[in-house]
């Protein structure tokens, strides 16, 4: 096993793609998605998909996409041809990617805690290999790429709490918020993180202020949808 | 379609009770060319008792050493699979690495001398762990051991479903409860930072019947407060 060394996102796409290309496809397009709750994803990705197939950055397409519905439910990668959309009503959609070259792939995703997620899936111009040995071995290896490539994009493409070092959140406030969130009062807080009630509700009272928010509650939900806590 | 891939990973998906589990775990493992496994699922959420199940065949000799040791702090493969997403291949060099020459050696007498053991770490505070044993050196060869491991990271994609569903149901059944139209009103306006008297007069009630549905949300979603209620159903995706 490989293990991936990659400082940065041009030098992730190399290693990708260059995996894609040993299991025998040619596209790729590898994802860290992050929930945010009461607000939109955040995406952040590496691809080498051509510019000409425009539309499947579109999210509204990408919606009824039986494999990107696949991925959205299960943990469990998909094999998918012509056959997968022709069965979900969408040979158009299939007819239309096929000219630029995504025939045919495979897909999976990893649903990680925190609200995040991976997707990666390897697409090329020809038919899924015929012979199932041969087709269980290039599913097993991107599988295990996958929990490699994983950890190197997590680090490099989620922006970590770039929103709290913005609006000046300290770490003791954001742990403030979070233990607020389990439905801990300002004491409990305090006898969590071993510090004085006082000191608790200073904390909360400053990140109130600093998200703009009329109490430490509208703080959470505030620091929530931001992203800032999870 | 998913009927490409070899049967001997996704007969586990059909898998309703333990013992099936537990065979179809047994099946893989020795088809990979291992003689133990544990097969573990977990469940950690905070301020909560961490919940462990698992089905292994571990030798009842082995049980009580592996019962301090699988879990417990100083081991290397445990600490690996706690922390990180990606699986470790070890032998006796990661034990002695690590200072802990003397657990190898332990263990070693009832086959555990080289093994590949990987965790998913999953939403919701769940987790799957398996790990795979034998007595025997691991291939030299890295493409074999690469082909070994990519094997049971795609089993381990396909068994934790089964592993979760059958080992911790109770987890699974966390259903989401039903809520009002009124009690989800209430809560949407007290998440912008609205007090119950405020919420009683954008909705034309009393502030008495405000803090009524609210606290009757509160009760639904098993939250200390109207505010934990809230972040519970952001959580499930009734408000947004």
């Amino acid at each position: 096993m490989r293990m991936l060394d990659v400082g940065e996102k041009s030098n992730l796409l190399i290693e990708v793609v260059r995996f894609t290309r040993h299991i025998g496809f040619d596209l790729v397009n590898a994802m860290v998605v992050v929930d945010r709750l009461g607000s939109q994803s955040l995406f952040n990705r590496v691809d080498n998909i051509p510019r000409s197939y425009e539309d499947w950055t579109n999210h509204e397409t990408r919606a009824g996409d039986p494999v990107m519905q696949h991925c959205k439910r299960a943990s469990m990668p998909i094999c998918w041809d012509r056959h997968t959309y022709a069965s979900a009503g969408l040979d158009h959609r299939w007819e239309m990617q096929a000219q630029h070259g995504l025939r045919s792939g495979v897909a999976l995703a990893n649903h990680l805690p925190e609200g995040r997620h991976f997707f990666i899936g390897v697409d090329r111009d020809g038919p899924l290999p015929s012979d199932q040995e041969e087709a269980t071995r290039v599913v097993a290896e991107l599988q295990l790429f996958a929990a490699v490539a994983q950890e190197v994009a997590l680090g490099l493409l989620v922006p970590e709490a770039d929103g709290a070092i913005a609006l000046g959140l300290t770490k003791r406030e954001l742990e403030c918020l979070r233990w607020t969130m389990e439905g801990k009062t300002a004491w409990e807080v305090g006898c969590i993180l071993s510090i004085s009630e006082q000191t608790a509700v200073r904390h909360l009272n400053n990140a109130t202020k600093k998200l703009d928010c009329v109490n430490k509650h509208h703080a959470v939900v505030k620091a929530l949808r931001m992203g800032l806590v999870r | 379609m998913s009927l490409r891939i070899d049967d001997r990973f996704k007969a586990i998906l059909g898998a309703t009770d333990r013992e099936t589990l537990l065979t179809e775990v047994l099946r893989f493992t020795r088809h990979l060319g291992f003689t133990t496994v544990n097969a573990t699922a977990v469940h950690d959420q905070p301020l909560d008792d961490v919940q462990f199940a698992w089905v292994s065949n571990t030798p009842s000799a082995y049980a009580q050493l592996a019962d301090d040791v699988l879990y417990a702090k100083g081991d290397p493969v445990a600490q690996h699979c706690r922390h990180r997403g990606v699986p470790i291949v070890w032998d006796q060099s990661t034990y002695a690495t690590a200072g802990h020459g003397a657990r190898w050696e332990a263990q070693a007498q009832f086959g555990y001398c080289t093994g590949i053991a990987l965790a998913l770490h999953m939403p919701r505070g769940q987790h799957f762990f398996i790990g795979v044993d034998r007595d025997q050196r691991l291939p030299s060869d890295g493409e074999e051991l690469s082909r070994l491991t990519a094997d049971l990271q795609l089993f381990a994609a396909h068994a934790q479903e089964a592993a979760l569903r059958i080992l911790l149901p109770q987890v699974i059944e966390l259903a989401c409860p039903e809520l009002t139209v009124r009690e989800l009103e209430c809560l949407r306006w007290t998440m912008e930072g609205k007090s119950a008297w405020e919420v009683g007069r954008i909705l034309s009630i009393s502030e008495q019947t405000a803090v009524r549905h609210l606290n009757n949300a509160t009760k639904k979603l098993d939250c200390v407060n109207k505010h934990h209620a809230i972040v519970k159903a952001m959580r499930f995706g009734l408000i947004s």
